[in-house]
């Protein structure tokens, strides 16, 4: 007899078989119940995207506070600084980035590594609900005068409570993607095989798994002290400063891990070519991640804490040797991808846009992350510690963006249109740029120059500006693809990864068969095969 | 519709079926990366634990002020008992393993029995501590009662997931062939106890 050698390899009972619509709960009681990773992950993006409002607005009220560095209050006032500046980065990264790239993760991932479903679903549910309540909780913190630096007690321990629950349901659907990555993979597809997008969120996981415990703990600490002795926290002056390592060098680089990934998978399918050294990226990829690996740069807890401390790590040499290798591997990854670019034919598309503006940028972002250890340009501290930043996190948001639109038929059902893609993917990669690079130059500058920085901090707001717009603009042409009621095709790109033989959007258990797997790129040996036969 | 050839098929000669894929241990690698993560949690407050510590030590003062107390023999008790709940909960995976019912309900009850145990004696040795949150030794306090509290809630955790898992074992779910269930409770079990040896260490032997 004739059997499909690649029987898929979970026993789930409904692989393959479509849903019935007679046992279909439809409406709110299908999006509370359900355990589809499909449906899990595009609650999570949802969620995301509306957090974004919060993160943009403050963003922007922060880079117009700028523009006269002379007089305090212009906009906002001093007291409310801390809580809007740390409601713009805890919310652009556990509020909007982290859960736009779980979700991604969580829709995508089982798709490219031909499983039936995610590893865990219900876990993968009970996170995104346990996000969504700890989410509401972290903004209503800042809201009732709490969060970090916050005058009112109660919303600054609800602050640091929510913070808590929040990052343990992040690790908890992390758990769930690292593990079908490495148990639910299709028979053939042994780990160098498994896709890039699927190996960054693989390397993105376990670096947030050892990362962001230690911020877990360091978050019971703070508020049990701030609940009985306000030593460590100083009051409320000191609970952001504990945090801010997250944000810093090199740990800033966890959350642009998948950006990589993102990036090797469109070049390769826009090129018509294999991927160049797959192996070799896989490695550095995984370099990458381990450069990110920053739990032990951040302030040491000194006893009769009154203000912000200094950076005790900046001298040593792990910080600056992780700021320099980090760009090792970025440059091995460019160095692979221009040369697969230049051996295949390259289609321009929304995607590919996407995806070289987000290399661009987050090159922008390591290089001055490498610079900055440099004693003699004195940066430490500056707004080029800022620029480093906005540039690895505008990276990730081009790559998730460029994502959501390369894999839209398999989100939303539907296609995103092209022509504002590519113009919404260049408003941000320039955007980027004219908010980064000004905050690199008045970072050199000195006090003298106060006039000159305060021109740089303009600039430094329109290009703020020009992202805010560009993020608009990107969830506007997603609503309309969302809308839109012309179905997808199953494979809009030729893609050579397993999520393209899916139907758009995919059905209960994703494959209906899953073809032979020789290589990290299955779908385009099959079309080479068919060509050659 | 997708412009790709239909999927390769095999002939298998003989009639013989294609080989079972291995199957995969999701649950084991799954509550290896949470135990992992878990592990990090501790790790991290230690670690400031340490810091703080030699700090103070390094200012010339000693680092538990006059009339707190961390009396070594619950801490020694509270560490044979979960030692010996390791021993117990692998008979557990072992007796599991070999189909021998009986005794891997002796084995995990055993368990339970000595992880709560290990509850009461951490919960008797906070009376014993005299380290007050709101007094001269709040900074103490704070790191102690954080690592030490933070920690019950992972015994308590991991009795939970014990409990779940011999229910399942009760109910007939978990064979000799299929003991994933009990071997990744007892390796999360085993990681707490694990943590407790970090923290036994690290706060009542070295004080």
């Amino acid at each position: 007899m004739t059997v499909t050698e690649t029987a898929p390899t979970t026993t789930d009972p409904a692989v393959g078989s479509p849903p019935d619509p007679e046992s279909t709960v439809g409406g709110f009681a299908m999006l509370v119940g359900s355990g589809d990773h499909k449906t899990i992950g595009r609650l999570y993006m949802v969620t995301a995207l509306l957090s974004l409002i919060a993160t943009g607005v403050s963003g922007v009220l922060l880079g117009a506070e700028r523009i006269d560095l002379g007089t305090s209050d212009n906009i906002i006032a001093t007291d409310t600084f801390t809580q809007v500046f740390s409601l713009h980065s805890v919310g652009g990264i556990f509020l909007f980035l982290m859960p736009l790239a779980i979700g991604l993760a969580l829709l995508i991932v089982p798709l490219q590594v031909g499983a039936s479903t995610v590893a865990f679903p219900r876990a993968a549910a009970a996170s995104f609900w346990t996000f969504l309540v700890s989410a509401g909780l972290v903004e209503a913190s800042f809201v009732i005068n709490g969060g970090p630096g916050g005058g009112n007690s109660d919303g600054v321990e609800l602050f640091l409570v929510a913070m808590i629950v929040l990052i343990a349901s992040h690790l908890m659907a992390t758990v769930c993607i690292v593990t079908t990555v490495m148990t639910l993979r299709a028979p053939g597809m042994s780990l160098h095989r498994v896709p890039l997008f699927s190996w960054s969120n693989l390397v993105a996981g376990a670096m947030w798994l050892l990362t962001l415990p230690v911020l877990v703990g360091i978050l019971v600490i703070l508020f049990v002290d701030y609940r009985y002795f306000r030593d460590f926290t100083g009051g409320n002056t000191g609970i952001y400063a504990r945090v801010a390592w997250v944000f810093g060098q090199p740990s800033i680089y966890l959350f642009a891990i998948p950006v990589l990934g993102f990036v090797g998978d469109v070049i390769p399918t826009f090129s018509g070519i294999r991927h160049l050294r797959h192996r070799v990226a896989m490695a550095a990829i995984g370099g990458f991640g381990i450069l990110s690996l920053g739990a032990w740069a951040q302030l040491g807890f000194t006893i009769d804490f009154t203000s912000t401390p200094g950076t005790p790590f900046v001298d040593e040499g792990p910080w600056i040797a992780f700021g320099l290798l980090a760009l090792v591997p970025l440059l091995v990854l460019l160095a692979l991808w221009a040369g697969t670019m230049s051996r295949g034919k390259v289609k321009v598309a929304p995607p590919l846009t996407y995806g070289l503006g987000a290399g661009v940028v987050l090159f922008v972002g390591v290089a001055i992350g490498a610079v900055i250890p440099v004693d003699q340009l004195e940066l430490v501290g500056t707004s080029a510690s800022t620029a480093q930043a906005h540039a690895v996190i505008v990276a990730a948001v081009l790559a998730l963006f460029g994502g959501l639109t390369y894999w839209s038929s398999k989100i939303l059902g539907t296609s995103m249109a092209s022509a504002p893609s590519n113009l919404i993917a260049t408003v941000l990669t320039l955007g980027a740029l004219v908010l980064v690079v000004p905050d690199l130059v008045a970072g050199a500058l000195g006090p003298d120059d106060l006039d000159v920085i305060e021109m740089l901090n303009l600039v430094s707001l329109v290009g703020g500006v020009l992202v805010a717009l560009g993020a608009l603009g990107f969830a506007t042409i997603f609503l309309v693809a969302a809308a839109d009621k012309v179905p997808a095709e199953t494979d809009p790109w030729e893609g050579h990864t397993l999520e393209w033989i899916t139907d758009s959007p995919p059905t209960v258990g994703n494959f209906a068969e899953v073809p032979e797997i020789t290589s990290e790129a299955p779908l385009y040996d099959l079309r080479h095969l068919e060509a050659t036969s | 519709m997708s412009n790709l050839p239909a999927p390769r098929t095999v002939e298998v000669v003989g009639g013989a079926p294609a080989p079972e894929p291995a199957r995969p241990r999701v649950l084991l690698v799954g509550t290896a990366l949470a135990s992992g993560a878990s592990f990090m949690v501790f790790a991290g407050m230690v670690g400031i634990y340490l810091s703080v510590r030699s700090s103070v030590i390094a200012g010339g003062d000693s680092w538990l002020p006059a009339g707190a107390e961390l009396p070594l023999t619950p801490a020694n008790m509270g560490l044979f008992t979960l030692l010996m709940a390791a021993v117990t909960m692998q008979w557990a995976v072992d007796a599991m393993g070999k189909s021998d019912r009986p005794h891997a309900y002796l084995a995990l009850g055993t368990t339970l029995l000595l992880g709560v145990s290990h509850v009461v004696m951490m919960a008797y040795y906070y009376t014993q501590m005299n380290l007050v949150l709101n007094g001269e030794s709040s900074t103490q306090a704070v790191l102690i009662y954080s690592i030490t509290g933070l920690h019950l809630a992972m015994v308590v955790a991991a009795l939970v997931f014990i409990s779940l898992m011999a229910f399942r074992a009760l109910g007939g779910q978990l064979t000799g062939r299929d003991r994933e269930g009990v071997a990744s409770a007892a390796m999360f079990w085993h990681v707490t106890i694990a943590v407790y040896t970090v923290v036994w260490y690290s706060i009542f032997i070295v004080k």
